[in-house]
């Protein structure tokens, strides 16, 4: 019975030492903090309408940081996922003009992300271009494209199509809760797969993973392609909640999701980290605008406060590399 | 594997040619050792035969059928695998995910079969050394011999026809090797034939049924110790060489420093698990030469004096007051200049001109001043460029388009303008054609004969007969010879390199 009692007192302590050494724990730390200090500012915080309209409010940004978190793994980057949102979110306002053309939708958020993972990928995977200049080109090409669309925000979006993520599944599921756990489903089948462990290998050590029999291009052809999945979901969500089209949405995309990884504790260079760090990451960066507005702070001080968040954030991201880098 | 051939086989990387005329044929299973100097092709052929590069001539014939092996998965199908020098580990993945990388067994055709990769993992490792790794550790957090041995197990999973093992003993402690001879003597009771790659004789000697060695690139010789003696003597024959190419060599003249003063001393140095009691001293004007086998501890000798490394075990003196250099400026505010081993790396401002890259130094200095004055430093980089014969002789030339020579004139020269009192070089003549190697070097002695001590690690003996009063032999970490002027030649380089005893 003792005996029990200990190896379960075992398994607690392993499981606590694997949470901390975790690369995501600082920015785990940093999230309480913030959604401690959101209850304070906001004390409506947790009820369940705030809740779901945060849901609503941060599910994009979360996809898009899963994507990249999948990306920046395989050792690649991608900045043109914000402006790859910002063509979808256009070209279906533009083209949605009644509601019947609703395929449209799908069929544009497959040819857009699709081909934009697929040509980002061949770039960088195949070509062995630099994933820096090739997705910095095809971010200027899609922002080029939306605003020859649409230069101003609008064009139409189906009430059916926005009022759908505002509904509640099975009476008390918000529905960008759903599509979150879909993806997270998602990445936990590719995690058990060969793919889910070679991006990491590829990322670590490029001539390890190539020894050992891995097509490393391949791979890193596959990671865009597949993160362009979690690209369309966060579009789909982003145009629901949005209800019109702008092209002006990638800019904050094309960063934030970038900043949600590192600050998930998922390293720039590749092979570290995990998609839950991504989450947390993203979650931190939503957290941060909503403290700031509930704090009333003056609209000239907002993008300095914010700006000054996200640098602790980073700081609290970066301590343990930090730290090995003195140990060795 | 019942047989195997390689015939004619020539690998060139650019102008060096890393193979000529590489033959390797046995009938097996048996254990192969393939001998050879430092850049005599060993490496290069290993990773021939498993895939990793191409050739640009040869045939191979595997159980008498002629083979292509373009890629690692070639390879595999054959069933050889190579146990790397440069070791093919991830090092944010865990061990057992390490071992099954790359042909992970997957249920279904998707799922990755993680039970059956910790199983594999734990089976061959506790082969090989017990319970001493364990299969859920970072691939990070382990010391070299146990990577080396997760490297090993990683191809040993890999159920191979032929495994090759490229230097596998130099990461590796004592009852680790013993393990591992075990190993491949167990193996090849199972049919498995093995390339054994290692510097050290004795281990050929003791495992091996027949051994290749290599000299540039060319297979020189066999010995089959079914029908000819085990004895280390045989084989150093075969890696020096017959002739005596020292008499060609055009030697600086020998030094007299019977009244120089010391300028560095170092004893009991010890940097990690890879300098081990170093102690040596080194006089003014004198031109001390650094040999031994590649990675025996040299360039973190020299790194260590020039503050790259730093190490708090044993003790430094310079001109007889104890010096440690925690980082590189402390080495170069007392007069310790190095001339890095890569230059593109270490030593150059890649996209700036010539003058920028001769004068940033300067800025580690305490008396330069904050207002640079031009003129001045312009003068003193025409002059450098002047006196290394820098071509084009513009200081306003990106160094990025110099030729490699050139560019390593910029880097040795910067050091030209003040009187180094130790100059380290970390094998300065790799990749330069032979009038910047001549130039460098009548520079060097030029400096020497200033007062300068030169402290020179090369990889090619020549270099080192050419212009050494003496050379200190390195082994496994250590100081294991002294050779004197006198007694330099090129076969006792090799034969000291090897730690054999010099007939006399």
């Amino acid at each position: 019975m003792s005996q029990m009692s200990e190896n379960k007192g075992g398994v607690l302590k392993k499981l606590a030492t694997r949470l901390i050494r975790d690369p995501a724990f600082p920015g785990l730390l940093v999230l309480i903090v913030l959604l401690a200090l959101n209850f304070y500012f906001q004390n409506r915080f947790f009820s369940y309408r705030i809740l779901r309209s945060n849901f609503m409010a941060y599910t994009p940004l979360i996809l898009a940081a899963m994507a990249q978190a999948i990306i920046i793994i395989s050792g690649s980057v991608d900045f043109s996922i914000g402006y790859a949102l910002s063509l979808f979110t256009c070209l279906t306002a533009y083209l949605m003009t009644d509601t019947n053309v609703f395929a449209i939708i799908l069929l544009g958020s497959v040819v857009i992300f699709l081909g934009s993972g697929v040509m980002n990928g061949f770039f960088v995977g195949k070509l062995k271009m630099s994933p820096l200049i090739t997705t910095f080109a095809t971010m200027t090409l899609f922002w080029g494209i939306a605003q020859t669309i649409m230069p101003m925000a609008g064009g139409y979006v189906p009430r059916f199509f926005y009022k759908t993520y505002r509904i509640q599944v099975l009476g008390f599921l918000p529905f960008p809760a759903v599509i979150l756990f879909i993806a997270i489903v998602i990445w936990s089948i590719f995690r058990r797969t060969s793919f889910g462990r070679h991006i990491y290998a590829v990322g670590s050590n490029e001539d390890g993973a190539y020894s050992s029999g891995i097509n490393v291009s391949r791979i890193r052809f596959m990671a865009h392609v597949i993160a362009s999945i979690f690209i369309a979901m966060a579009g789909v969500c982003l145009l629901m909640s949005m209800a019109s089209g702008d092209f002006r949405v990638g800019q904050e995309y094309a960063l934030n999701s970038v900043a949600a990884v590192v600050i998930g504790g998922i390293a720039l260079k590749g092979g570290k980290g995990s998609i839950a760090g991504a989450i947390v990451g993203a979650l931190i960066l939503g957290l941060i605008n909503n403290i700031i507005f509930y704090a009333k702070v003056s609209a000239f001080y907002q993008g300095f406060a914010k700006g000054m968040v996200i640098v602790v954030a980073l700081f609290f991201g970066g301590i343990p590399q930090w730290l090995k880098s003195l140990k060795a | 594997m019942e047989s195997f051939e390689a015939h004619h086989f020539r690998k060139s990387f650019g102008a060096v040619n890393a193979l000529r005329e590489a033959n390797f044929s046995f009938k097996g299973p048996k254990v192969c050792g393939l001998v050879g100097a430092n850049g005599s092709g060993k490496t290069t052929f290993a990773r021939l035969c498993a895939g990793l590069i191409r050739k640009d001539a040869g045939e191979f014939v595997i159980d008498g059928q002629p083979a292509t092996i373009n890629s690692p998965e070639d390879a595999q199908n054959y069933g050889i695998v190579l146990a790397h020098q440069n070791l093919s580990l991830i090092p944010d993945l865990t061990v057992w995910e390490n071992i099954s990388l790359g042909h992970e067994r997957r249920i279904k055709k998707i799922f990755l079969n993680n039970r059956y990769a910790k199983d594999v993992a734990n089976e061959m490792l506790n082969d090989l050394v017990g319970r001493e790794i364990s299969i859920d550790a970072k691939v990070s957090s382990l010391s070299p011999a146990q990577k080396q041995m997760v490297e090993i197990a990683k191809a040993l999973s890999r159920s191979p026809n032929m495994l090759i093992l490229d230097e596998p003993t130099a990461a590796l402690e004592y009852h680790h090797v013993e393990q591992l001879f075990k190993k491949v003597q167990e193996l090849k009771g199972t049919g498995v034939s093995i390339i054994f790659i290692s510097h050290r004789l004795w281990e050929i000697t003791r495992i091996c049924d027949i051994v290749f060695a290599f000299r540039n690139g060319e297979t020189v010789g066999e010995i089959d110790f079914e029908t000819q003696p085990r004895d280390e003597k045989l084989i150093v024959p075969m890696v020096a060489g017959e002739e005596d190419y020292t008499a060609d060599f055009d030697r600086k003249e020998k030094r007299e420093l019977s009244d120089s003063q010391i300028v560095l001393e170092l004893q009991h140095v010890k940097y990690r698990s890879i300098l081990n009691d170093i102690n040596f001293s080194l006089k003014k004007g004198e031109v001390l030469g650094i040999g031994g086998l590649h990675g025996q501890g040299q360039e973190e000798l020299i790194m260590l004096i020039a503050g790259e490394l730093s190490s708090s075990k044993g003790q430094i003196r310079l001109e007889d007051k104890p010096f440690r250099a925690k980082h590189p400026k402390d080495a170069i505010r007392n007069g310790i200049y190095l001339v890095p081993g890569d230059r593109l790396e270490e030593g150059l401002l890649i996209d700036h001109d010539i003058f920028a890259n001769v004068i940033f130094p300067r800025f580690c200095l305490k008396d330069e001043g904050t207002i640079l004055n031009f003129k001045k430093l312009e003068d003193i980089t025409d002059n450098i460029i002047e006196k290394t014969e820098l071509r084009p002789a513009d200081r306003k030339m990106i160094v990025n388009n110099l030729s490699g020579g050139n560019q390593q004139k910029v880097v040795f020269g910067r050091w030209l303008q003040f009187l180094p009192k130790i100059l380290l070089l970390n094998d300065p003549a790799k990749g330069i054609d032979i009038q910047a190697k001549d130039t460098l070097y009548r520079l060097v002695h030029e400096l020497a004969d200033q007062g300068t001590a030169v402290i020179l690690y090369a990889s090619s003996n020549e270099e080192l007969i050419g212009n050494c009063n003496r050379v200190l032999i390195m082994f496994e970490g250590e100081i294991a010879d002294e050779i004197l002027y006198d007694d330099l030649t090129d076969e006792k380089l090799i034969k000291s390199s090897l730690r054999v005893e010099v007939a006399e």
